[in-house]
């Protein structure tokens, strides 16, 4: 309770908290906002301007954008969620062992791994392994995902070698409790804070890498509609409709720009180190 | 009598930058059933360590020789799989810092259930009576809310008996106290100190009480040994140790204590400090800070022998080549 109204005092996180709402929302209930079937065109409505029935306007194909944005944020959630949810599954377990164990396999197999993944742009890498599983949406967002767990890995890790040696882990160590019982339960709650704040940076950093994959053409296929495939099919319209690059372009600001907001916002409240 | 933990010739080492360092070199002792042994000497002589060798919680850069043997078991030759199960049954352990030495986000109550469970063949019903029945007995007022609660609604003094309660909770046959009341105030030590023999008059546990007060060896110990740079240098029962210090050092320890009685301006010390355990001297570890120290002292390495019925010193004043 303590936390939550600490939260609300943050300011900055509290707006990015309303614009992650308002996009759970919009993709909650796509159907009853979107005026439109986001994927019927309409040839005698092609490149409308915004406004009147169509509030962002067409595309190409006739399609109202107002909705197709609606409906994106459903494969933008998913990808938030989705892609951050593999990285964590991989990183944090990893992250844990490692830190606990130590010695060669952390020192010189799983932290040096780190090193090289984190050595290549992160987009790079993405494409990469995105190229090599194959296009479509789950494969972006387990490309997407092997690539975020590096960033899981270490910062687990640094919590864990900071926990692995606080009193209270010797004190159970001394009363006979194992080792995979100290990991899961006694050390990875104390290391939850930094790994929830990094979740909400990297949902961030998903959205948009989904956006760049499915820009790209390795993420969602047509006709679904997904922020970054209408911008790379609207890009060729960019002369006679930049409205049709604006929203989801907008769409994709507001989004990151919220979930950044969050993750400082969760911050400020569970770091004890910038506590005031 | 047998003993329940008997230590002989250990050896503890630890790989690090400067080369292999020995930190306990050499040490021996026994304890009875029932019998509280007191540790005695200052910051970095080798207390600790000796106490982590018994429960085999050493880092993973520290090896051990020589033999540690409980209730007949070796300990040291022990699978892991097995030494959990001593952990916490038969040897507890009691940490210097109550502060830091609970989970901060698992409540007393469970903390506590956890030794019972892994230990004990109890349901959860069971378990948690037992949890609720040990913080009655470690004299926690209102036991039942307490069981519920996170340590940090708890002070430093309630949480050291919550740690007292984790130790006893499975009726170990020897619990290791490292300086538990080295952190606490001083009406708060007193109580601590009271409860912990109280509880081991009624379960009849033996105690290895690590510290550096001596007021605290005074109140508790049975038997006492002292520790200089990882050696015993001194081991007798406590009367002795107070009313005929032999060792140099021991007899530094016990000046060094403040009194009443006498109106001095400044505390007797022992000038220098203990040497680094990487430069180790030839002779005698205490020659350099020894007020009786002689020429053979700086040579040769005194021996731990027995230089009365049950009193043992490692000094060569003691002995014939020392008094030549």
């Amino acid at each position: 309770m303590k936390t939550f109204k600490k939260f609300l005092r943050t300011g900055l996180g509290l707006i990015g908290a309303v614009i992650i709402l308002s996009l759970i929302l919009c993709a909650l209930f796509a159907s009853q906002i979107a005026p439109f079937d986001p994927n019927a065109q309409d040839y005698n409505k092609i490149l409308l301007e915004p406004g009147g029935e169509h509030l962002f306007g067409t595309d190409d194909l006739g399609r109202d954008i107002f909705s197709r944005v609606v409906y994106g944020a459903q494969i933008s959630i998913k990808a938030a969620l989705l892609s951050v949810g593999i990285a964590i599954l991989i990183g944090v377990p990893i992250g844990l062992l490692s830190g606990y164990f130590g010695g060669f396999w952390d020192e010189w197999v799983v932290m040096r791994s780190v090193d090289a993944m984190q050595a290549f742009p992160f987009l790079i890498l993405a494409l990469a392994i995105a190229a090599v599983l194959g296009n479509g949406f789950g494969n972006a967002m387990i490309a997407i995902g092997i690539g975020f767990a590096p960033a899981f890995i270490r910062i687990t890790r640094g919590q864990v070698l900071q926990l692995r040696n606080m009193e209270y882990i010797h004190a159970a160590k001394s009363t006979g409790v194992k080792d995979m019982r100290i990991i899961f339960s006694h050390i990875l709650p104390n290391a939850l804070n930094p790994i929830i704040i990094q979740s909400t940076l990297a949902m961030a950093a998903g959205i948009l890498a989904e956006a760049s994959l499915s820009y790209l053409g390795l993420g969602v296929q047509p006709p679904t509609p997904s922020w970054g495939s209408m911008l790379n099919q609207a890009q060729t319209l960019m002369n006679v409709a930049p409205y049709a690059t604006f929203y989801p372009g907008m769409a994709i600001f507001l989004v990151v720009l919220g979930f950044n907001l969050l993750g400082d916002g969760l911050q400020q409240t569970l770091d004890p180190r910038i506590r005031k | 009598m047998n003993a329940i933990l008997e230590v002989k010739n250990l050896k503890t080492k630890f790989k690090t930058d400067h080369g292999l360092i020995s930190v306990v070199d050499g040490v021996d002792f026994s304890i009875q059933p029932g019998e509280t042994l007191g540790v005695v000497g200052e910051s970095g002589c080798g207390k600790s360590v000796t106490s982590l060798s018994v429960m085999r919680l050493l880092p993973s850069n520290a090896t051990n020789e020589g033999s540690i043997s409980f209730e007949g078991k070796e300990i040291l030759s022990l699978p892991e799989k097995a030494m959990q199960q001593v952990r916490g049954n038969d040897i507890a352990m009691i940490f210097q810092e109550p502060m830091t030495s609970l989970n901060p986000l698992h409540t007393v109550g469970k903390q506590i259930e956890e030794v019972i469970k892994l230990h004990m063949n109890v349901t959860k019903q069971e378990a948690k009576e037992r949890a609720i029945s040990m913080l009655k007995a470690v004299g926690m007022p209102r036991a039942e809310e307490i069981y519920g609660e996170y340590p940090h609604q708890l002070s430093g003094g309630m949480r050291q008996r919550v740690m007292i309660a984790m130790a006893m909770a499975c009726d170990p046959k020897l619990i290791i106290a490292d300086e538990p009341t080295t952190a606490l105030d001083v009406t708060i030590q007193a109580q601590i100190l009271d409860l912990m023999r109280d509880l081991k008059e009624k379960t009849g546990t033996s105690i290895m009480l690590i510290t550096h007060d001596l007021g605290v060896v005074a109140e508790m110990c049975d038997r006492v040994i002292v520790m200089y740079a990882g050696q015993v240098v001194e081991e007798t029962d406590v009367e002795t140790l107070f009313e005929n210090p032999k060792h140099p050092y021991t007899q530094g320890l016990i000046e060094s204590i403040p009194t009443f009685e006498e109106d001095k301006e400044y505390l007797n010390t022992i000038p220098g400090s203990v040497p680094l355990p990487y430069q180790m001297p030839k002779g005698c570890r205490f020659a350099a800070r020894c007020s009786q120290v002689k020429a053979i002292c700086h040579e040769q390495a005194p021996a731990l022998k027995e230089i009365e019925n049950n009193h043992k010193c490692r000094c060569w004043l003691y002995t014939e080549e020392g008094a030549s």
